[in-house]
């Protein structure tokens, strides 16, 4: 436990130190959501409907997703290629505290852009619900684990860290492009809850449906828990998978 | 410890044949041989993280982590400032020997304490090194490891990096590896030399 907190101490000054991270991550997201959604500014109060909730939910997915890839992924896969990964292993002499450590933190930092992006929703809305505040974080707690275990799949990419920022970029494109296919039936839903963004989009607006309607989509739930058990499976072989050699250079 | 019929193949080029190695715990077991004859690769499969070329035998080698490793020129969290590193450290292993040893309180006051607030990333090549083995010696292992600590580093310094680790077999009867170049700065030390290649 103690190496766990020491590790926590040191990615959070790490993450900390480089703020331009939180531009991608936040700082865009919000700036588009305030630029779609200005008009209601000007409005009375804005109720929360299903299509606010939807809306709600796809940005929630873009920085979940986002911050998960960038700040977890790939800086593990960045240490690794430079050797800090392997440096810290024979420190703490276990890849799962290294791992744990590094995600607690990003945990942390997710859930205070969701919140500061909640806000953001609340101010345009003039609709203070807090409601939308516990839903984001439950969000935030449910999809976290199982989402960075199925993007651990990238840690068996054999490619060099110049690639891997391109490479993430393109995997974000290629997903948030195949969010909407059409899904003539249930296997077809529950297929397209392999994409990551339509996961944490469904496990989003299942929780707002929860907590502002108190409705509870039954065939939804089960879904969501079966793919949540397939993501767990994969990322366990993937992060088995995980060594200290990096791909590109000897370390 | 032993490693025994150690073998080391890259196609056609074989880098060790049988090579066989017993390391003491009363000296410091220092590995020498020319650039690129295995020594690293060596360091590697004794810490159990070697590549799968690598074949032989080791015997009584501790649980990967219960061993320490200080890599070769690694620059670590260089947003960090020596201060929050060496904590980390603390943290993680043993803060008391600090209090106990000597040779921690006479580092720490004569070259850490002026650099603790300077940032990894702006210190130079030697005085990280100096950084990181101090953070190493603080941990509570069975093997400690240390690739070429003193390459790249000056004389005042290495002086420094050395009488670290052997206060760690001097002082606490841990097992230490270690590969080096530069011999004639051993010439103190209670070393035990190992020729690979």
């Amino acid at each position: 436990m103690n190496e766990i907190k020491a590790l926590c101490k040191v990615y959070l000054v790490n993450t900390l130190s480089n703020k331009f991270v939180f531009l991608f991550n936040l700082v865009l997201p919000t700036i588009y959501f305030l630029y779609k959604n200005i008009r209601y500014l000007s409005q009375p109060k804005v109720a929360f409907s299903h299509q606010t909730m939807m809306v709600v939910s796809y940005f929630w997915a873009y920085i979940i997703m986002v911050t998960l890839l960038n700040n977890v992924i790939v800086a593990i896969i960045s240490q690794r290629e430079n050797g800090f990964y392997k440096q810290l292993f024979f420190i703490v002499g276990s890849k799962w505290k290294i791992l744990t450590a590094n995600f607690l933190v990003q945990l942390v930092i997710l859930n205070v852009e969701l919140l500061i992006f909640n806000l953001v929703v609340i101010g345009v809305t003039h609709n203070f619900h807090i409601s939308l505040l516990i839903a984001g974080m439950i969000a935030t707690l449910s999809v976290a684990v199982p989402v960075t275990f199925i993007s651990s799949l990238l840690f068996l990419l054999k490619v060099k860290i110049e690639s891997i920022n391109v490479l993430v970029t393109i995997l974000l494109f290629v997903l948030f492009l195949t969010i909407n296919l059409p899904k003539s039936h249930t296997m077809g839903d529950l297929l397209s809850l392999l994409n990551p963004i339509t996961y944490i989009v469904d496990t989003s607006y299942q929780l707002l449906l929860f907590f502002f309607n108190h409705v509870i989509q039954g065939a939804a739930t089960v879904r969501l828990g079966i793919v949540t058990i397939i993501y767990l499976v994969i990322g366990w072989f993937a992060i088995s998978k995980l060594t200290v050699h990096s791909i590109a250079d000897r370390v | 410890m032993q490693i025994k019929k150690y073998s080391l193949c890259y196609g056609d080029r074989i880098l060790a044949q049988d090579f066989e190695a017993e390391f003491f715990n009363h000296v410091v077991n220092v590995l020498t041989g020319a650039n690129g004859a295995g020594k690293t690769t060596l360091l590697d499969f004794i810490a159990g993280v070697g590549p799968k070329q690598a074949k032989g035998q080791k015997i009584n080698v501790p649980k990967q982590q219960n061993i320490a490793y200080q890599l070769q020129h690694i620059h670590f969290f260089t947003t960090l400032s020596v201060g929050q590193t060496i904590n980390m450290y603390r943290q993680i292993g043993n803060c008391t020997l600090e209090k106990s040893g000597s040779t921690f309180q006479t580092i720490k006051r004569q070259a850490l304490d002026k650099i603790w607030s300077v940032k990894m990333g702006q210190l130079s090549g030697g005085e990280r090194q100096m950084v990181l083995t101090y953070g190493q010696c603080l941990l509570e292992k069975e093997l400690y490891i240390f690739d070429e600590p003193t390459s790249g580093v000056d004389v005042t310094n290495s002086k420094v990096i050395l009488k670290m680790i052997a206060s760690l077999v001097q002082e606490r009867e841990k097992m230490v590896i270690m590969t080096s170049h530069n011999i004639e700065q051993l010439t103190d030390l209670p070393v035990k030399m190992i020729n690979i290649g």
